[in-house]
């Protein structure tokens, strides 16, 4: 329904709201309930338990380091990419870059996966661990629809509705990298 | 916002995003599902009436080195896995399906006057979802051990040390949630953003309010249930200890786990969503159950304000009364305290809303339509269902009746006799729109009837039985303990009762199907309604449901307005 009324990009008078923002911000907001029980699961077993590794300790700062730069940098590529596209410059180079920086922290997660079992570090070996798996692989498995969403940026028709798509995009990049600057902080920091 | 558009530019595809097939669609996987999980209801109740008994049928189905039923009995582990599987199949792909998603995603566009729902897309997605969460949690039954058999509420550690089936239940439950999110972000932008002119907040019907609220509860407690199956899945698959205390014995023998995880952990994460869901189940059948007594009183609703802010934080409560669930669990009465006191608040919304369609009936020249009986019934056996839940809230006597079939009556009572009649008269009530054809009133007079008797036939005597004492748990309904003994009969009373209930559903089968081609021809507003849906064609038009713009002019309910001509003056008509 290209031309459906209903399917509002622009702001509906009574609400002020744009259709697909809209959109963005409820799928956010579920989002955000997700990695709340995530979190609230890690504070009630981290505060129940007798002893608790530090991070750095056991995981890989350096792979970690990468993951948190590839989401910043994708992140960053498609909010420049509204502002060129507004000047009416080329953007296609920014959503490839946000595709490839959605792929290497898929690889960096990946990576420091296999270097953990390499240590003998397992899901299975603390809860610490079984935390850390569990917050990466969730990320990573969003991180790899983030790669496919930028990929349809890339192929998508540049229509009517491309701002909104991107403004979409771009949403969901930005949750995907601050959450990530968030889990690092409390998995690899603190 | 409602402009019809020219049919013949609409593609093939764009049919099976209507709003109209997503939810004839839901209502036909809901009431398969329904009639799966009625039918493990009833192999149940076979064994709990008839102990060690060959179930008839089954018997003459099944091996006799069958692992699940040799000779066509049931045993223990299989009956846990049947219990499992019905509670899961009429919370998460019956009864919330067919509220939110047939009757939802149906009409909702149609009362406020919108074309379709916000992203039709997302709709097929969220039903398509929906479809694969069912047919893979049935797909249990064909591995070995066979389905979940650790309760619909799935408790760890042993959930987490059961078979196969529970994995696939799980990936079942993610699935699940992320049909529920596409479902509840479109029911909301929907409502938000596809108003017809004119239809502001406050003129828009109870149901679609209903609707609202549900949604948000979908969208904002499912999430985490998904986390906690991602959790539980890491815990039987890759050996995890988020659920699995330290030095669990099982068999005998000591876990070989990493151990320093908490059982209760997934108890909180399953009843944060697990309560609120409880209200998905009962919203809709309020909402279906307001339009009818407006349309069936001919007067407004009493108190449509109240209804509504009454939702409203009705809907923001169930969020903070979860562990009321938990009583039993040792967590500690500060906490007990805390949740004794959100249950008793979240009960004064719920009786602002009965209270207010039950005063509603005062003074109104009520119309005894087939739909209206459904919904009258509802209404006691609501309330039935919500004043057992009052002991329930005080952990005083929760202790005692927990673990008792008082509980299972209880909320029996809210779900099945309570919103499946609701079902059952918006079906009736909205039959005429969707095929343009009425049921037979006789044929449903024989369904009402039974279904109503038969329903009470089943619950009733478990408050009986609980409140002697008989746990919910036993496998063979309590025969081996003594002070089971003086109400061991009703479950034969109850077994009869459910059978008949199966047979009391033929004739609204046969009336759905034999009305649909051969009912009387209805036009657009058989029964006089002032609601917007009644202003489409019936059925409505296949592109965008109208054939004129829509516009609203006044509220939802403006029935028998003084110095009208007629006794229902349509939200779509100018005033006079």
């Amino acid at each position: 329904m290209a031309d459906a009324p209903h399917y509002r990009i622009e702001p509906r008078p009574d609400t002020g709201l744009r259709t697909p923002h809209l959109g963005l911000g409820l799928f956010l907001a579920a989002q955000v309930m997700f990695y709340a029980a995530l979190l609230s699961a890690y504070v009630l077993l981290r505060t129940a338990a007798e002893a608790w590794p530090r991070g750095a300790d056991l995981l890989n700062m350096p792979l970690g380091a990468v993951g948190v730069l590839s989401l910043a940098f994708g992140s960053y590529a498609l909010a420049t990419a509204r502002q060129r596209l507004n000047a009416g410059k080329p953007v296609t180079p920014l959503f490839t870059g946000s595709a490839l920086s959605g792929a290497a922290f898929v690889g960096a997660v990946i990576g420091e996966h296999i270097w953990l079992r390499g240590q003998g570090r397992t899901p299975d070996a603390n809860t610490f661990l079984g935390i850390y798996y569990a917050f990466s692989a969730v990320h990573a498995a969003q991180a790899i629809a983030a790669v496919l969403l930028a990929v349809w940026l890339i192929a998508g028709a540049r229509d009517e509705r491309f701002h909104a798509r991107l403004t979409v995009v771009a949403g969901f990049w930005h949750f995907l990298a601050g959450m990530w600057v968030a889990v690092f902080m409390l998995l690899y920091v603190f | 916002m409602n402009e019809p558009t020219d049919s013949a530019k609409s593609p093939a595809w764009q049919r099976w995003t209507d709003h109209k097939r997503i939810g004839m669609l839901y209502g036909v996987t809901g009431f398969a599902f329904l009639l799966t999980g009625f039918l493990i209801m009833l192999v149940m109740r076979w064994q709990l009436a008839f102990p060690g008994e060959p179930v008839p049928i089954l018997r003459a189905l099944v091996s006799e080195d069958s692992p699940a039923m040799p000779g066509g009995v049931l045993t223990p582990e299989f009956y846990n896995s049947l219990g499992a599987m019905h509670g899961s199949i009429m919370v998460f792909l019956a009864v919330a399906p067919l509220g939110v998603g047939a009757f939802g995603v149906y009409l909702t566009p149609l009362l406020i006057g919108a074309r379709d729902m916000a992203f039709p897309k997302l709709s097929l997605v969220g039903y398509a979802l929906y479809l694969a969460a069912g047919l893979v949690m049935l797909t249990g039954f064909f591995v070995p051990g066979g389905p979940a058999r650790a309760g619909w509420t799935a408790y760890p550690p042993l959930a987490v040390i059961e078979p196969m089936g529970q994995t696939i239940w799980l990936i079942g439950v993610l699935l699940l949630m992320a049909a529920n999110v596409a479902a509840a972000i479109n029911m909301i932008a929907t409502v938000l953003q596809c108003r017809a002119p004119g239809m502001g907040f406050m003129r828009m019907p109870i149901f679609v309010w209903t609707q609202f609220v549900a949604a948000f509860l979908l969208l904002l407690a499912f999430p985490p249930l998904g986390a906690a199956s991602v959790l539980q899945l890491m815990d039987r698959v890759m050996g995890t200890s988020f659920f699995m205390p330290s030095g669990l014995v099982v068999s005998g023998e000591v876990m070989e786990t990493a151990g320093g995880g908490s059982a209760l952990l997934w108890q909180h994460l399953f009843w944060f969503l697990a309560h609120p869901e409880v209200y998905v189940l009962i919203f809709p059948a309020l909402g279906i159950v307001a339009e009818i007594i407006a349309n069936n009183i001919r007067k407004p609703l009493w108190g449509y304000r109240a209804m509504v802010y009454a939702a409203i934080f009705l809907g923001v409560m169930s969020f903070l009364v979860w562990a009321h669930h938990m009583y039993l669990t040792g967590m500690g009465t500060a906490i007990s305290a805390i949740f004794q006191a959100t249950t008793l608040i979240v009960s004064v919304p719920s009786i602002v809303m009965i209270t207010a369609i039950l005063l509603s009936l005062w003074g109104g020249s009520i119309r005894f339509t087939t739909p209206m009986l459904f919904v009258l019934a509802f209404l006691p056996m609501f309330a039935i269902g919500g004043l057992t839940g009052l002991p329930l809230a005080f952990a005083v006597t929760n202790i005692h009746l927990h673990d008792t079939y008082y509980v299972i009556g209880h909320f029996h009572y809210i779900v099945a006799p309570g919103t499946l009649l609701a079902f059952f008269g918006g079906v009736q009530h909205w039959f005429p729109k969707v095929t343009g054809r009425k049921m037979s009133d006789a044929l449903a007079k024989l369904h009402f009837w039974p279904t109503l008797i038969l329903m009470n036939g089943i619950f009733f005597p478990m408050f009986i039985q609980g409140l002697a004492g008989v746990s919910r748990r036993l496998y063979d309904g309590g025969m081996t303990y003594a002070h089971a003994e003086p109400v061991l009969h009703w479950n034969q009373f109850m077994t009869y009762a459910a059978f008949g209930l199966a047979i009391a559903q033929i004739p609204f089968v046969i009336n759905v199907l034999w009305s649909w081609r051969r009912g009387e021809r209805a036009d657009a507003n058989p029964w006089e309604g002032t609601t917007l849906e009644w202003a489409a064609p019936s059925p409505p038009a296949r592109d965008g449901n109208w054939t004129e713009p829509v516009t609203v002019h006044r509220g939802p309910y403006e029935y028998s307005v003084p110095g009208a001509a007629r006794d229902y003056s349509p939200q779509h008509e100018r005033e006079a």
